[in-house]
């Protein structure tokens, strides 16, 4: 178990090393001069333009950039914004609770009606309920989150006037305690809506087939057979090893949501890490660019490994020492 | 030859998965095909009216420019199908190449590749296109190939367990046997056979690298000179309330292509498992 532990750990922080390298590698292979960008067009003088490539260090050779920047990181120093002169990491901590708080209440609200869904269909197999269920998976699994979004939008922002089209609060409301909390929540419906919407397909059909698979099992037979009544079977015996793909499918599923909500954040203005991300994209922000890539990269590995490690303390009969 | 496709027709009629959606399927090809036939403006055309509520002249109205939303759906048949088809391919063959070799050869280059599958099962790829996309510009043959290396890990697993399940198969072992070399094995037996979760996987893959190019050209990252949907869709986004039917058709339309891809590559892992690959080493 340690040893495994041990083990996905050194692969989660090889590919953070390899996310950093390939993110240092892209960034400074990109064509256009963050300099000039700052310097402003046409006005800047050569003298200006010199001192601000020695300014951020953008005078030096590659390699030079890269091993300054790694040891700048192992001291927890991101970097400032070239943009904004505040420090990379300050600003991305403000844009990640957002992020988080959209993410997690869309993979929870996903991971419960999924999950309910599948399971109802798995027990009413073949009824009318099950197959226009299944078409209708089918239907949001294809559907791109950000058309949901705006279609939303339009529906109950629009037409209706009952839910605010975007941001995160109202700017003129200026609410405090319960207020404010429940203001965030009426601002934060929709795009939760159009994230949750999306993944609940997937729930709903890992649910539904392990819980047929587990009821087609041998052990269940035997209980059959002695006569217990099949709601005490489903609750005791089948809900519990049913139950165990959908903890793994929620926190892999949660690890990329926090990157994967990027598209509808910037549809809803939510102000999280995908919708600055696009901002430093704009502006050819190097630093800022490099950390919240980087800041991904760690959230989803970090999410990975605890999942992988849950997962086997969850289920007995996965030994990992012996893989291989 | 013949016998192959005749099993293949019961194969598919059996589905009805794998049935709506090729033909579902047919009916993109032809749009594609056909495209210049089918539609009724030039995809650039720009009218007078504009922003017009669907109509006899404008089956489904036209966007803020005047030009005709239909004929751009249309046009745009073309990118999605090509966009996805191209960087679904590439994402196969570099999954089936990589995977391959790692399950098969074993030992210390598996410990290699398999090490490289996990780290980028770990990577969080879409934003990693968006950067390469958005640094390096968003011509269609970036878009393509940055989709396509970043998606081959689903692939790659698959055909690892498949190599490694194949190597302990007495044909290949009887191929070794009589000294053949390894990588002739390789690209001979191995992979031929255990190629079709690969297929079926890269359908679906067809189906989400659609989805990632519409998101790509919904931010504004996708080629200008090309007629997408989800830029369709980024069009509509300012009209969404005078010309809601902008965004919705080309919504529509992106769910249309996705559902097929979706429900070929599901009815293929149906099928697939033990009946086609008979039908495969039939073919061979």
């Amino acid at each position: 178990m340690v040893k495994y532990v041990g083990k996905r750990t050194m692969t989660g922080l090889l590919c953070i090393v390899m996310a950093l390298c390939i993110n240092f590698i892209i960034i400074h292979a990109a064509p256009g001069d963050p300099i000039r960008l700052l310097a402003g067009t046409d006005a800047a003088t050569p003298e200006m333009i010199a001192a601000l490539t020695e300014k951020y260090g953008l005078d030096q050779p590659v390699h030079i950039q890269f091993i300054r920047y790694a040891g700048n990181l192992l001291r927890g120093d991101m970097g400032t914004s070239i943009y904004t002169n505040e420090p990379v990491a300050k600003e991305i901590m403000d844009r990640l609770g957002p992020t988080i708080l959209l993410a997690l209440s869309a993979s929870l609200t996903a991971l419960l009606l999924g999950t309910m869904l599948g399971i109802f269909c798995a027990r009413h197999v073949g009824s009318g309920l099950d197959m226009a269920l299944g078409s209708v998976s089918y239907l949001f699994d294809s559907t791109p989150s950000f058309w949901l979004g705006l279609m939303l939008i339009l529906v109950f922002a629009s037409t209706l006037h009952i839910l605010p089209t975007s941001g995160m609060v109202d700017l003129r409301g200026r609410y405090t305690g319960l207020a404010h909390a429940l203001d965030v929540v009426r601002h934060l419906i929709l795009p939760g809506m159009s994230l949750s919407l999306t993944l609940i397909p997937y729930y709903f059909r890992i649910a539904r087939s392990s819980v047929i698979q587990v009821m087609n099992e041998d052990f269940i037979t035997t209980l059959r057979a002695t006569g217990m009544p099949e709601k005490d079977i489903f609750n005791k015996y089948v809900f519990r090893n049913a139950i165990l793909p959908t903890v793994t499918i929620f926190g892999i599923q949660l690890a990329f949501l926090i990157t994967g909500a990027s598209i509808v954040e910037i549809v809803f203005a939510w102000p999280g890490l995908g919708s600055f991300m696009m901002t430093a994209i704009s502006r050819r922000d190097y630093p800022l660019l490099m950390g919240i890539y980087l800041i991904m990269s760690i959230c989803v590995a970090v999410m990975m490994i605890v999942v992988d490690v849950l997962y086997s303390v969850l289920d007995p009969r996965i030994s990992h020492d012996a893989e291989r | 030859m013949k016998k192959t496709l005749q099993k293949a027709w019961a194969v598919i009629r059996g589905n009805t998965q794998l049935k709506i959606g090729l033909v579902l399927l047919c009916l993109l090809l032809l749009t594609a095909l056909l495209a210049p036939l089918l539609a009724p403006y030039e995809p650039f055309f720009l009218s007078d009216e504009l922003v017009a509520a669907p109509s006899g002249v404008h089956p489904l109205g036209t966007d803020g420019l005047g030009r005709d939303v239909l004929s751009m759906l249309i046009f745009g048949t073309r990118t999605s199908l090509v966009v996805g088809i191209t960087a679904a391919f590439i994402a196969g063959i570099i999954g089936t190449l990589l995977g391959g070799v790692a399950g098969y050869f074993g030992g210390r280059t598996d410990a290699v590749l398999g090490e490289l599958i996990n780290i980028f099962m770990m990577m969080p790829t879409f934003f990693l296109v968006l950067i390469v996309v958005a640094l390096f510009g968003s011509g269609l043959f970036n878009v393509m190939v940055v989709m396509g290396l970043t998606s081959w890990v689903g692939n790659a697993k698959l055909m690892r367990a498949q190599a490694m399940s194949l190597r302990q198969r007495t044909f290949v072992r009887a191929s070794e046997a009589i000294g053949e070399s390894r990588l002739s094995i390789l690209f001979r037996h191995v992979i031929p056979n255990g190629i079709f979760p690969i297929i079926a996987n890269t359908t679906m893959g067809i189906a989400s690298a659609i989805l990632t190019e519409s998101s790509l050209a919904f931010l504004g990252l996708g080629d200008p000179n090309i007629i997408s949907w989800g830029q369709v869709i980024q069009s509509g986004k300012s009209y969404l309330t005078n010309g809601w039917w902008i965004c919705l058709f080309g919504g529509l339309a992106i769910i249309y292509t996705v559902v097929t891809f979706y429900l070929i590559g599901d009815g293929l892992n149906r099928v697939l498992s033990p009946k086609l690959r008979d039908l495969g080493k039939e073919g061979s």
